[in-house]
């Protein structure tokens, strides 16, 4: 047993992960509580969310591995999160279209 | 015993007997944690969808109550969640080359900085809050003007009762974590793990990375509502 099974990730692509995840909360403390970075709630939620994706993807590739795992893992690992995209849209095409009128149907 | 080829292949003591190889073992066992990684992302994905529907049905009242949460105190938080991450990766690494007390010394790293974050929460967020009538249900009475001259004080509760259960469910997922934390320090004190076996300390680092990203999602979505 002596060949390596397991990638060996180095401490310093650790640290310099790491590195990345702290300048990423303080992008997100800073679009978030100034003022300048004000420009609707909505633009500001796809902000904050796109950098909390950015920040999951360090840590799930590099943190937990799965960069250098098998493309079997990254189905496991990706299938959680899809079925997660799949729950929030089809409950916000409910929730954001209620009160919409149908063209289809007349008021006669 | 008749076929030697088969026995050294065997031989590993860390190899179970229904397995190949170590590669398959070691594949094996990160797969079925990604499995259970994949249930607790539907466990938590219940709640945040809980937590997407009410914000855009009661916007004012998560402004109202995210302002009043301290994001000092969640960033804080978060800077000592990420180092935990950092050092149970740290761990994983100590174990991969065999270095012992480096590996006992990240995983009780790991421990501290994790109680640390439940101590900041539980000394300087959920007491002052419940002390000042900051909590869903009849003991709802918040001291604070800004919270209580928001006209929709049922609203306002629904955020406070989203904000206690899914940081407390965090927070439970850290307390089961420092259960496994101990048992893998206890084992690794006996000399259990090495470069020939490292996957309890690799598993146990996904979960706790899992609660990491959670966390990562939690802070945005609750202290930083603008």
């Amino acid at each position: 047993m002596s060949e390596q099974h397991h990638h060996i990730v180095s401490p310093k692509t650790y640290f310099i992960n790491l590195i990345v995840l702290m300048i990423l909360m303080l992008l997100t403390i800073a679009a978030g509580r100034l003022e300048v970075f004000h420009f609707n709630p909505a633009i500001n939620l796809i902000i904050a969310l796109t950098i909390a994706f950015a920040k999951m993807m360090c840590i799930i590739l590099i943190f937990m591995h799965v960069r250098w795992s098998s493309k079997l893992t990254w189905v496991f690992a990706g299938a959680g999160f899809f079925w997660f995209l799949i729950m929030i849209v089809i409950t916000f095409t409910d929730y954001l279209t209620r009160g919409w009128h149908s063209p289809f149907t007349t008021p006669f | 015993m008749s076929n030697s080829s088969v026995h050294t292949e065997d031989h590993n003591p860390y190899l179970a007997h229904h397995f190949q190889s170590m590669e398959q073992q070691e594949e094996s066992s990160v797969l079925g944690m990604w499995l259970f990684l994949a249930q607790e992302i539907m466990f938590f994905g219940g709640l945040f969808l809980a937590y997407s529907v009410m914000r855009a049905k009661y916007f004012d009242a998560w402004i109202t109550g995210s302002h009043s949460l301290d994001v000092r105190i969640g960033a804080i938080n978060t800077i000592i969640l990420l180092l935990s991450s950092f050092s149970v990766a740290m761990a994983v690494y100590y174990t991969q080359t065999g270095k012992k007390r480096q590996m006992i010394s990240c995983l009780f790293i790991t421990m501290g900085l994790g109680i640390a974050f439940l101590a900041i929460k539980w000394f300087f967020e959920y007491m002052p809050k419940i002390n000042h009538g900051i909590f869903p249900g009849s003991a709802w009475s918040p001291e604070y003007t800004a919270l209580a001259a928001f006209p929709e004080q049922g609203n306002l509760q629904l955020f406070f009762y989203l904000y206690y259960v899914m940081t407390g469910m965090h927070a439970l997922h850290m307390i089961v974590g420092f259960g496994i934390l101990t048992v893998l320090i206890v084992m690794a004190f006996k000399n259990k793990f090495g470069p020939q076996y490292f996957m309890p300390v690799m598993l146990f680092g996904l979960y706790w990375h899992f609660v990491d990203i959670v966390w990562v999602f939690l802070f945005p979505l609750f202290y930083l509502v603008t």
